[in-house]
């Protein structure tokens, strides 16, 4: 398989961070943190989902391709001086522990894994 | 990260029509649609689902002034995309490396993927009513997929609260996201930002923005949410 059908394949859009084993309990914040209600009233709680399997096919996949390089090192730039950014880029944006960032669409395409660090914890996003 | 440990990954190879990774420290595959571990050592391994939007760099820097954006200069050249779900594959070639469609949406019709409790249900980008979000109970847990400031659905969160009510969402002439029970306005995290319900968060409930062939290779038994939607 060669990196154009590698390129081609890039349609599915998929968004994940790493956390660990837990089940979800992803508290997604403002980058101002909602002050606590006096009440204590918030969103209910989830009950925690299972996630089933299916066979693996080892046809297509290959530890020595990379097709792709991994974003390892993440230097944060502050939205007033990121001149090269558009309104219109697409971007996803991700919150953790009131540390916001946004990973351009145009770098991710060209990535598809960002190894990062958000809120003080590991951080994986993939496109 | 998995048991205490960070891991770092790498891009491997396909499964089911979408990218497979490996981490650095065991070498386990994941599929990269929805962190869990496909094969070896760490196999049955689940990543948590953080919510990560898909929006416009303008929406995101009004809702979250604060962002940083990684820089550019790594070494790497990029041109600018902005296009998400072009028909990029032939139905043949995709044939090859998934089950394709089932003719309920178009292979890459874009959807928001929902997971709750035992079930997965897929919310067609396009089905969004004109004067609603999308709303629907997947799994026995009422959600709604809570839209950017362009009015783009985004992500799904459990629109209950825990003094047992559950909301219902409507969509005001300038767009913005309110619920029917006390007015309040919602921005597309799932925080009350003014109203009655001022600073409460709602809890994210697992979901994504995919295309419907790499959701429905990964939940073979998945509903689609559908328009007009009722909410219950």
């Amino acid at each position: 398989m060669n990196a154009r059908v590698l390129v081609m394949l890039l349609a599915t859009v998929a968004v994940i961070a790493c956390g660990d084993e837990a089940p979800s309990d992803a508290s997604p914040t403002s980058t101002a943190a909602p002050t606590p209600r006096a009440d204590g009233l918030t969103g209910a709680p989830l009950p925690a989902t299972t996630v089933g399997s299916r066979a693996f096919d080892e046809e297509h996949f290959d530890r020595d391709l990379e097709p792709f390089p991994a974003l390892n090192e993440v230097v944060p730039v502050a939205a007033a001086d990121a001149a090269w950014m558009q309104p219109d880029d697409l971007v996803l944006g991700a919150v953790h522990n009131n540390e916001a960032r946004a990973y351009p669409l145009f770098m991710m395409t060209l990535h598809h894994v960002a190894n990062d660090t958000l809120g003080g914890e590991p951080y994986l996003v993939t496109f | 990260m998995v048991q205490g440990d960070a891991l770092r990954f790498r891009v491997a190879g396909i499964y089911n029509g979408v990218f497979t990774m490996w981490d650095e420290s065991t070498g386990t595959a994941w599929s990269h649609l929805d962190g869990r571990a496909i094969a070896g050592p760490l196999a049955g391994s689940q990543l948590t689902v953080r919510p990560l939007q898909t929006t416009t760099w303008s929406a995101w820097v009004e809702a979250h002034p604060a962002t940083t954006v990684p820089s550019t200069e790594t070494g790497a050249s990029y041109v600018r995309n902005n296009t998400l779900g072009d028909e990029f594959l032939s139905e043949p070639f995709l044939a090859s490396l998934v089950d394709i469609p089932d003719g309920r949406l178009s292979a890459s019709a874009l959807v928001i993927g929902v997971r709750a409790g035992d079930e997965a249900r897929a919310f067609p980008l396009e089905a969004r009513p004109d004067d609603a979000p999308m709303q629907d109970t997947v799994g026995g847990l009422p959600v709604v997929i809570l839209e950017d400031g362009n009015g783009q659905p985004v992500l799904a969160y459990h629109r209950a609260l825990t003094d047992g009510r559950v909301l219902t969402f409507a969509r005001d002439a300038e767009g913005v996201i309110t619920d029917e029970e006390t007015g309040s306005r919602w921005s597309a995290t799932g925080l009350a930002v003014a109203g009655e319900l001022a600073g409460v968060q709602l809890t994210f409930v697992t979901s994504f923005l995919t295309e419907y062939y790499g959701w429905l290779a990964f939940n073979p038994e998945t509903s689609i949410h559908e328009s007009p939607d009722t909410p219950r």
